[in-house]
């Protein structure tokens, strides 16, 4: 049972993803464990970006996998209510995931759940979220370029309104 | 294809989020996961074919023929199936996985209104997940005919290309790891195999579990993305729509809000079948009533001509009426039965007996309410076909319509102010279906007449759509005559111009000033036209018939009496049902034989005979349209009819002057006369009646065209010998004065 298991089956996870990312390592918090990683960001050499894997109960023999991916963080108060406005421009053209604006912390996050039956094998359930982990970190390294063109004045708001209602 | 890389290769995850947009996407993700299943089971050698031993499997798949090499193979390999486990968990999360990323997408659609068709027929038919994968089994080889030859290799026969009940049962265990619920879809009571597949393939060489899974070629077309009404049903079913009801002004409310009440109590509940019978004359507005009721929520209404499908037999209304279920679930319609056919019919003793149509719907009645929730039922009076039936049945009655009513149909249809709308709606008793037909016949012979919408024209139209709707009972009458040609004193022609005038008038007497509350019985009108023979009582109804524009009808006596006890009332009673929404006018000739005055009873017959007469007056009474009796002998007519008669009109024996305008009238305008004809003569010196003289004078115009000449005193005179001779009175050359000299 995953649910179970889950300490496991994120330390399995975190161990099959290491060849990808700088760091793995899973983190007992007051909810349950948590596998924590992270990578250099495609948008600046300097920075990291955040990743985690939850394993929630679910109901009905389901448990939730649940991802975050935190591709800014520390963004200067005057940009946030911009990036606020762009985050609902891209939001809406999203297949996969969403992005979350933190306003406390001065970050973004991309965020996604999946369900899976708790009885999964745990192979299978570490192989689905290495997809759903690969298909997130896509879409933001995608998507995440608009925002981050924004950040440093290379995009304007109309331009990513423009951009995003053409789709 | 590895196992655990499954889902991956036919879903693509990044879809898992976003809600289906259409069918087609939906479908895409249904076949994926059955290819999905179809790669699980042959490489879990969970079916028979893939359990054979590797040396033999190369020549399973290309050999069509079974060699002993072969059987044997196949039977170690039903051993080793039964021992080993079909599917590995792996296998089982992969498929696992596709279903959740169905049911995610399917979730987000929901959010979003739209629901995929194919979950549309499960949630519709109630199928459980069993009977879902059997769906998608048969509607696979209609998506992609790849799916032909998986099914050929699966079951290792060439002749097996679609999906059978046994492949579907071992996929469906194989896959699920649970038994699957077969028993109805063997045994064809399930909802999938009742009303989704075709009943046409059902072979008699195959065992139940061999059957093929083939959808209805409506259904397959259903869930491939085309929703129009089955061809094989089209001939006696359709869809009600707006259009076709755009005659009908608002005029029965109290009906519809009836009806439309009882539908939205009783047609989403759980229990049983709730049939609303709608009785009225046909024509009426039944089904505008019916499809009212549905399009409040927007519902369809689908129409059954039930009279063509009872004429199938027993199983052919059992397969068209599972057709009809399924019709109303795929087009969100209601079914709607129109049952316009006599349930009673006379034998060759005029005895009233259960029809062979009547015994046709109570079968159907039987099939329907163990089928359907709700339909509505349409018919001629109250029903009771649902008696010996589940179902529970409310009815509702649509009268006929008012003089008033009737008259807002004519203004509508005849856009005419300028003609006397309230005669038509107080003579012709027509449904608004028969209004609107009239008046576009009329309309269509005053533009080919090229003269404006009159009253000839209007009769003419209602001549045009009449037909004898007595059956054997009564004969049509064609009423030509005119006032012109009836020559009767001028106190007969002043009463039945008072009769006329009480046919046109009556609306405002009755409804408008209020007559009809003060006497709800007797809203009839009854004539009694006696005299003579010959003296024109019949000429008078047909001239009155005409003059009002109704269809006239003599009604059979002999048709109407029955020597079995009771039936004569039944004939009676079905005579006056049939006549009561008709545009007719009822004529009794001779009728001192049927109204005659009651015997004193003497024996058990003269009392039925009596209370047959006592019904009949009853229901003469009752009668709203116009009833014309006619006798040579008014004594014999009972009292109590006197009473119940409005008119008495008595046909005197024709005196000298009416008797020369007789012969002047009857001898036609165009009739070759090679000498004066001296009619002041015959007039004076012979007694003869209306009808006599119009005989003299035929046969005198056939004597003179025999002779090649026109005609002339001698033969009139030679016709008159004739018809004196036939009562026995012998004319000799004196009785005719200088004539005959």
């Amino acid at each position: 049972m995953l649910s179970e298991n889950a300490s496991e089956f994120l330390g399995m996870l975190g161990k099959l993803a290491e060849d990808h990312f700088n760091e793995c390592y899973v983190e007992e918090q007051e909810n349950g464990p948590i596998l924590l990683m992270s990578s250099a960001s495609p948008f600046d050499e300097e920075k990291e970006i955040a990743y985690s894997v939850q394993v929630e109960d679910g109901n009905n023999g389901f448990v939730l996998l649940q991802y975050l991916i935190m591709p800014f963080a520390g963004i200067p108060d005057e940009k946030l209510e911009e990036l606020g406005k762009a985050i609902c421009y891209i939001d809406p053209t999203l297949s996969y995931g969403n992005f979350i604006l933190i306003k406390e912390g001065n970050l973004v996050l991309f965020r996604q759940s999946a369900v899976v039956p708790d009885e999964m094998e745990t192979t299978t359930a570490i192989q689905y979220s290495l997809r759903s982990l690969f298909l997130m970190e896509s879409t933001v390294f995608e998507t995440g370029s608009m925002l981050h063109g924004l950040l440093n004045g290379q995009v304007t708001l109309e331009e990513i309104k423009a951009a995003t209602a053409a789709q | 294809m590895e196992t655990e890389d499954l889902y991956f290769s036919y879903f693509n995850l990044a879809e898992q989020f976003s809600p289906y947009r259409n069918s087609k996407e939906h479908l895409r993700d249904l076949f994926s996961l059955l290819d999905m299943s179809f790669t699980v089971i042959v490489g879990a050698k969970s079916i028979d074919v893939a359990n054979i031993p590797d040396d033999l499997r190369t020549g399973v798949l290309r050999d069509l023929s079974v060699s002993s090499r072969d059987v044997g193979g196949l039977l170690s390999a039903g051993i080793e199936r039964r021992n080993t486990e079909p599917v590995s968990e792996q296998a089982r999360d992969q498929l696992k996985l596709a279903v959740l990323h169905i049911q995610e997408r399917l979730k987000r659609s929901e959010k979003s209104d739209f629901l995929p068709v194919f979950e549309i027929v499960r949630t519709k038919f109630e199928l459980d997940d069993f009977e879902s994968f059997c769906m998608l089994l048969a509607l696979s080889v209609e998506y992609d005919r790849k799916y032909e030859g998986i099914f050929t290799f699966l079951h290792n026969n060439s002749s097996d290309m679609y999906a059978t009940k046994w492949l579907a049962i071992r996929m469906y265990e194989a896959l699920s790891g649970l038994r699957a619920p077969s028993a109805g879809l063997l045994s064809g009571t399930s909802a999938f195999s009742r009303f989704l597949c075709t009943k046409e393939l059902k072979k008699r060489d195959r065992t139940e579990i061999s059957e093929r899974l083939v959808l209805s070629r409506r259904v397959a077309a259903y869930l491939l993305g085309k929703n129009s009404i089955d061809r094989s049903l089209s001939g006696f079913c359709r869809i009600a729509d707006e259009y076709e009801h755009e005659e009908y002004i608002q005029i029965r409310e109290d009906a519809v809000r009836k009806a439309e009440s009882f539908f939205m109590t009783k047609a989403f509940r759980e229990e049983g079948c709730f049939v609303l019978n709608l009785f009225g004359p046909k024509g009426i507005g039944r089904g505008y009533t019916a499809w009212k009721a549905v399009s409040v929520i927007g519902m369809k209404l689908l129409r059954i001509d039930l009279p063509y499908l009872i004429r199938k037999d027993y199983q052919e209304l059992d397969k068209y009426l599972d057709m009809i279920y399924c019709e109303t679930m795929l087009l969100g319609a209601i079914p709607c039965f129109a049952v316009d056919v006599p349930v009673t019919e006379a034998d060759d003793d005029g005895i009233q007996k259960k029809s062979v149509l009547a015994d046709k719907i109570y079968d159907a009645a039987n099939i329907i309410s163990r089928i359907f929730r709700f339909v509505f039922w349409l018919t001629p009076e109250k029903d009771s076909s649902f008696d010996d039936t589940s179902a529970n049945q409310l009815s509702i009655e649509l009268p006929m319509l008012t003089a008033n009513e009737r008259a807002q149909f004519w203004k509508q249809y005849l856009h005419r102010e300028y003609i006397d709308i309230m005669s038509y709606s107080n003579k012709y008793i027509l449904t608004p279906r028969s209004i609107k037909r009239v008046a576009s016949t009329a309309l269509e012979l005053s533009t080919a007449q090229m003269e404006p919408v009159t009253d000839s024209i209007v009769t003419q139209a209602v001549r045009q759509h009449s037909t004898n709707q007595l059956g054997t009972m009564a004969s049509p009458i064609n009423a030509v005559f005119t006032w012109d040609d009836l020559v009767v004193g001028a106190e007969q022609k002043r009463q039945m111009k008072i009769i006329c005038d009480q046919v046109r008038y009556r609306s405002i007497v009755n409804e408008d000033w209020g007559f009809r509350k003060k006497s709800p019985y007797g809203r009839g009108l009854c004539a009694l036209f006696y005299g003579s023979p010959g003296t024109g009582k019949t000429m008078a109804v047909q001239v009155m018939a005409n003059e009002l524009g109704l269809d006239l009808y003599r009604i059979d006596l002999s048709q109407l009496t029955s020597k079995y006890i009771g039936e004569t009332q039944k004939n009676i009673s079905a005579l006056f049902d049939k006549a009561k929404n008709i545009n007719a006018m009822l004529f009794f000739d001779e009728a001192d034989s049927m109204f005659a005055k009651r015997s004193e009873v003497k024996d058990s017959n003269d009392r039925y005979a009596n209370a047959d007469t006592a019904f009949l007056l009853q229901k003469l009474e009752d009668h709203e349209g116009i009833t014309i009796l006619a006798t040579n002998y008014v004594n014999n007519i009972d009292d109590a009819f006197k009473r119940r008669i409005k008119f008495m009109i008595n046909f005197v024996f024709p005196d000298k002057d009416v008797r020369l305008n007789l012969w002047k009238t009857i001898l036609p305008k165009n009739a070759r006369v090679d000498e004066p004809l001296d009619f002041e003569f015959f007039a004076e010196r012979f007694e003869l009646s209306g009808s006599n003289i119009k005989e003299i004078l035929t046969n005198a115009a056939y004597l003179a065209a025999s002779e090649g000449a026109g005609i002339k005193n001698k033969h009139i005179i030679e016709a008159i010998k004739l018809n004196f001779l036939k009562y026995g009175k012998i004319l000799t050359a004196a009785d005719f004065d200088y004539l005959g000299r």
